[in-house]
């Protein structure tokens, strides 16, 4: 009886004490985000115009590959008001991340701690961290405070093309914010901001934020941190894999073809196969697909979940390195002889180029990611289908003329036509 | 003894997972409204919709599929495509209801009180926002509150809605017009529209208070022609077409640039700001300074000033005659730069 | 052994029930925070309408950074490079009718001024003072006993804390009401802070206040030259602190106008190459605080106004955190005397 009594005496305590508690929550929510904007400024990296994030006391750092990927060295500055010089360790150009290693002397640096992106749920408070506009300037305290703003997850795996898995969020994010860490409210960091969809073509926030997420960052971490290929990371894909564009309605994605001796092929894919899952993302349409497999580097394992006559059937396949990743219908792909490797998408500024393939006929011809597409041979361009079936009509070696628009400066190139290769 | 053990070890837990529940306090509301709300097209538009009966009866806007329109092909959660039929339309309030046949019962809202709205209070808005319901199945979700409460005047372009809107601080972008804005509880309190104020440029949303009569209107009398309310007043007279200025000719990269903001004075321009690092700056002109000259053109004003800075490029070197305080009068000889790219 | 079961089960489950009723509470408090904050604070909001001369339309003569011009195609025609018609928002500072409010907002060939008070009374305003560096306004309406905002704990102020921006709706009426937090506490040389709350024409201006309904600061900074960069609403928002603007609102009242800050002057001009810990001076600038002083050329500053000296910036940051007008003691090397002035710091003008 004493015990019985002495328990609920315990219990009634307890929950007395928790509802108190609960009465000033809004306070404490408050407080969170203060605590948590202090943690995530202290460990916050200035990258000349944009942001960074440390994720390693001996001075690892990620950022946004269009920041800083094409620079081997260089000062980042950090909240302390120190300056460091920092070292490319290894760049993923499609998924535009970065990792760089700081040389913090003799000191441990605070770090942020990587957090679970996939158990994101829509509508979670995020705090975004970042430098929008350059704002940021030394304050007379000696300290260089970034830019705190809040928000929630609007969004999980969103397939922005090569933001295969984003987040979505309305937490302000503007230019400077690139490359710059998107936390919980626990401080673990989620994201790595580095798109926005803009309305008024004004390049300014408006409630629309795409963040790399923390899963697709632990996957490519361990080869990025050894370097890489010649320091440069790459994603992965199955090759020789055709999906229909078609609708299933909801229902995956639907196997149109598996090339003979490929990679699907030895993997076990069959024609008429429904993916509907990769690892432990389920896939419920195409670009579901594309963006669940965009998370993993090249040589990464992952287990493929196929229905086939009603029955689930496990593919483990080892992932070859990304050339073209969008498993089109082989019908469709035999049409285009030439290649020149730049994914072109029309955006409001123009034909933009969002992707030059190493090593392709726009790399070699100096092509960026960024170049706004003017003109094909002299003529004005504005659809990516034109652009592709002019490409298609020609033969490897001949010459292509590309004028392309360089943040103010017009540039003329001259691109050598490649065979287009087996996927 | 054992039985304080239990107390703790269920009770510790809780209040770990109470204090988790304070970051994702708002997920419930995500949970219950983003799966009623619906990708839709019509009449060569699209945009957003949002349920509002199991049956599948659901609302949106003309804006979004059409002002005339009989048939619209709707997107629910899972990523299934129906046609619906419209069952009803008010064009001028930017309201249709459309009705899809589904094989089960469908996730849908409440209808709330708009007219207990009062600025301050939570809102959400939800939609497809950049294809995130077409092509990622997920209606995103924006968080805010209604920031205010008024009516319109002006109509801009593609909306038809005059009268009473709800502001909201939640982000809205295109694709969400149709779409729903919800309270805490998530009822639906209105419904997006595309219409906005200049001095402002925020989401609105027409509240469902001015809708709920049409509503009920259109699915009582629907039969296999849809219901269509005639507008309440008169089409307002389009608004006269601002003339339409010939496209200025494309100017080529890297306007010249000096550095200078300046005022029209008495003899010429007075230097009221010079941009640091500027070719003026470099030059050594100084606030306080009057320009007089540029080359051989003499300034009488701001336009002459900018006329005569109009037609240079950059690199190319100008002199300027100032006239500075004291009453010396100097040339400087100032070589442009482009325009800083940001 | 069961009863002590069963009683200790339905003491637990009442207690996970009390949780989950609680858990909803919390956005009932934001909203009921939000509410009050407004509501208390929305006795000295007001209205604002300007009639002025027609304005040149400088949308396209603007640098427009943030925008980019691509073959042969042009932005929209004005989208934010436009100053919009419609009431804008101010602030009452003072129970006799002083009104805080953006120099943009004001600014232009005025003709005349309108202020809405929250009670009704539409009244003419006359512009005491305006300072375009900071671009805050001071208006006057005839009126005594307006309410005013008590003021919050700017040293409580630090990224993440919750703030709300209010304002006047576009017809004048209603209020406007946007929450978000400081995204950082100190901006603009600690002249004032960033927030995310969104800020437009139509509300900047206005109070920027805390759950208390305490003002904070006044939002600013939605002109069309910035408008034209950051936009509106971009979730990137500044405010004049009130412990900053009562440095200037004497100023504004007195119907002194300014356009760029004023920055306190030691007047000194600093030898870069020198290898001395300390500033070394490389020149004195005539007419200035150091010169009257008595400073010289050569002489290392190692102190000022009680700091040690190592770098220049930090004789930079020390200047930054005084006033024109302060007084600090500077102490020097000359060659191997150490020496003692007082200087009286003038001003100069930002550039």
């Amino acid at each position: 009886m004493r015990d019985s009594l002495s328990a609920l005496a315990v219990v009634l305590a307890m929950s007395s004490a928790a509802w108190a508690q609960g009465a000033d929550q809004a306070a404490r929510l408050q407080k969170k985000i203060e605590e948590c904007s202090r943690h995530v400024s202290e460990r916050f990296v200035f990258f000349g115009g944009g942001s960074g994030v440390l994720i390693s006391e001996d001075g690892y750092a990620l950022t946004n590959h269009h920041v800083a990927g094409t620079l081997q060295t260089t000062k980042v500055t950090l909240f302390n008001g120190k300056t460091l010089a920092a070292k490319l360790v290894c760049t993923d150009m499609l998924g535009d991340l970065s990792l760089f290693k700081i040389d913090p002397g003799e000191e441990k640096l605070p770090f942020i701690q990587m957090g679970d992106s996939d158990k994101l749920e829509m509508g979670q408070y995020v705090i975004a961290c970042g430098n929008p506009f350059g704002i940021t300037q030394r304050e007379l305290d000696s300290k260089y405070y970034p830019t705190i703003t809040l928000g929630i997850v609007s969004a999980i795996h969103r397939n922005q093309q090569t933001y295969f898995d984003c987040i979505q969020t309305d937490a302000s994010v503007n230019p400077g914010n690139s490359g710059g860490p998107l936390v919980t409210l626990d401080g673990k960091l989620v994201g790595i901001n580095g798109r926005i969809a803009t309305r008024y073509m004004n390049r300014v926030n408006s409630g629309v934020g795409y963040a790399i997420p923390s899963n697709q960052i632990k996957n490519f971490l361990p080869e990025m941190k050894t370097g890489g290929t010649e320091g440069k990371a790459y994603h992965g894909q199955i090759k020789g894999l055709a999906l229909t564009t078609a609708l299933t309605d909801g229902q995956g994605a639907r196997v149109a073809g598996v090339r003979a001796g490929s990679t699907a092929q030895k993997a076990g894919f069959q024609t008429g196969d429904m993916i509907i899952r990769v690892n432990k993302a389920s896939v419920f349409n195409r670009e579901r697909f594309l963006g669940a497999m965009g998370v993993y580097p090249e040589n990464a394992e992952v287990t493929v979940v196929v229905l086939r006559d009603s029955e689930e059937v496990k593919l483990p396949v080892t992932l070859d390195r990304f050339v073209d990743g969008q498993y089109l219908p082989f019908n469709t792909r035999s049409k285009a002889r030439g290649y020149l490797g730049a994914k072109l998408e029309e955006k409001r500024e123009g034909l933009t180029v969002d992707y030059v393939a190493p090593g392709s006929p726009a790399d070699n011809c100096g092509m960026r990611e960024g170049d706004i597409l003017v003109k094909v041979d002299g003529l004005p361009v504005r659809t990516a289908e034109e652009v592709i079936s002019r490409i298609g009509e020609m033969a490897p070696g001949e010459q292509l003329r590309l004028t392309v628009q360089r943040g103010t400066q017009t540039l003329n190139l001259k691109a050598t036509i490649g065979r287009r290769g087996e996927e | 003894m054992k039985p304080v053990a239990l107390a703790f070890a269920f009770l510790v837990p809780l209040a770990l997972h109470a204090q988790d529940e304070l970051d994702k306090i708002h997920v419930r509301i995500a949970k219950k409204v983003a799966p009623a709300t619906v990708a839709v097209d019509g009449g060569g538009l699209r945009g957003s919709g949002i349920l509002i009966d199991k049956s599948g009866i659901l609302l949106t806007s003309p804006t979004a599929v059409g002002t005339t329109s009989t048939r619209v092909t709707v997107v629910t959660k899972g990523s299934r495509t129906y046609t619906g039929k419209v069952m009803g339309r008010a064009n001028d309030r930017e309201l249709v209801v459309v009705k899809i046949d589904a094989a089960q019962d469908l996730p849908f809202v409440e209808l709330g009180d708009s007219d207990a709205a009062r600025s301050g209070q939570v809102s959400y808005v939800f939609g497809d926002s950049y294809d995130s319901i077409r092509s990622d199945d997920q209606a995103a979700m924006s968080l805010g509150v209604i920031s205010g409460i008024y009516e319109l005047t002006q109509r801009h372009d593609k909306s038809s809605y005059l009268g009473k809107v709800l502001e909201t601080s939640a982000a809205v972008n295109p694709s969400q017009n149709g779409g729903p804005m919800v309270d805490r509880e998530g009822r639906l309190i209105g419904l997006v529209t595309l219409n906005y104020d200049d001095s402002k440029f925020t989401g609105l949303a027409v509240p469902i208070n001015t809708l709920k009569p049409l509503i009920e209107k259109i699915r009582k009398e629907h039969t296999s022609a849809p219901v269509v309310i005639a507008p309440i007043r008169p089409e307002p007279a389009p608004e006269p077409r601002k003339p339409v200025e010939p496209a200025p000719k494309a100017e080529p990269p890297g306007e010249a640039w000096l550095g200078l903001e300046v005022k029209s004075v008495a003899g010429g321009v007075e230097i009221t700001r010079v941009t640091r690092k500027s070719p003026a700056f470099h030059a050594g002109l100084h606030r306080g300074d009057v320009v007089t000259m540029i080359d051989a053109a003499k300034i009488t004003s701001e336009e002459s000033y900018q006329k005569a800075l109009a037609r240079k490029a950059p690199q190319e070197t100008i002199r300027i005659t100032v006239s500075r305080d004291g009453g010396g009068v100097q040339e400087l000889t100032v070589k442009l730069a482009a325009k800083p790219v940001y | 052994m069961i009863l002590r079961t069963l009683v200790l089960a339905l003491a637990l489950g009442g207690v996970a029930a009390a949780q989950e009723i609680r858990t909803p509470d919390l956005v009932t408090e934001m909203e009921s925070a939000y509410q009050k904050a407004a509501q208390k604070a929305a006795g000295s909001v007001v209205a604002i309408k300007v009639d002025r001369e027609p304005e040149a339309d400088r949308s396209k003569s603007l640098p427009i950074p943030g925008m980019r011009r691509f073959g042969g195609m042009q932005p929209p025609e004005d989208v934010f490079a436009k100053r919009p018609v419609a009431w804008c928002s101010g602030v009452v500072i003072e129970p006799n009718g002083t009104i805080l409010t953006t120099y943009f907002n004001v600014s232009g060939k005025v003709k005349s001024v309108k202020v809405l008070l929250p009670d009704g009374r539409e009244l003419e305003a006359k512009i005491l003072g305006y300072h375009g560096g900071y671009d805050l306004a001071a208006l006057k309406v005839e009126a005594e006993g307006l309410a005013t905002l008590a003021r919050s704990r700017v040293e409580d102020l630090k990224a993440g804390h919750p703030v709300i921006a209010l304002g006047r709706a576009p017809d004048g009426k209603g209020l406007t009401v946007n929450p978000g937090i400081v995204s950082a506490a100190s901006r603009m040389s600690g002249r004032g802070l960033q927030l995310d709350a969104k800020l437009n024409y139509g509300n900047v201006g206005g109070p920027v206040v805390d759950l208390e309904g305490r003002l904070v600061a006044v939002s600013c900074k939605v002109d069309v030259k910035y408008a034209s960069v950051y936009g509106q609403n971009s979730g990137v928002g500044f405010a004049i602190t009130h412990e900053k603007f009562s440095n200037i609102l004497s100023d504004l009242k007195a119907g002194k106008n300014e356009m760029e800050i004023k920055r306190p002057l030691l007047g000194i001009v600093w030898n870069q190459t020198s290898t001395k810990e300390g500033v070394e001076i490389e020149s004195i600038t005539p007419g200035h605080a150091a010169e009257k002083a008595g400073i010289k050329p050569k002489d290392v500053i190692v102190e000022f106004d009680g700091r040690k000296l190592i770098t220049f910036d930090d004789l930079k940051e020390s200047i930054m955190k005084k006033v024109p007008g302060d007084k600090v003691l500077v102490k020097v090397l000359r060659g191997p005397e150490e020496m003692e002035f007082e200087c009286t710091l003038g001003w100069d003008y930002e550039r």
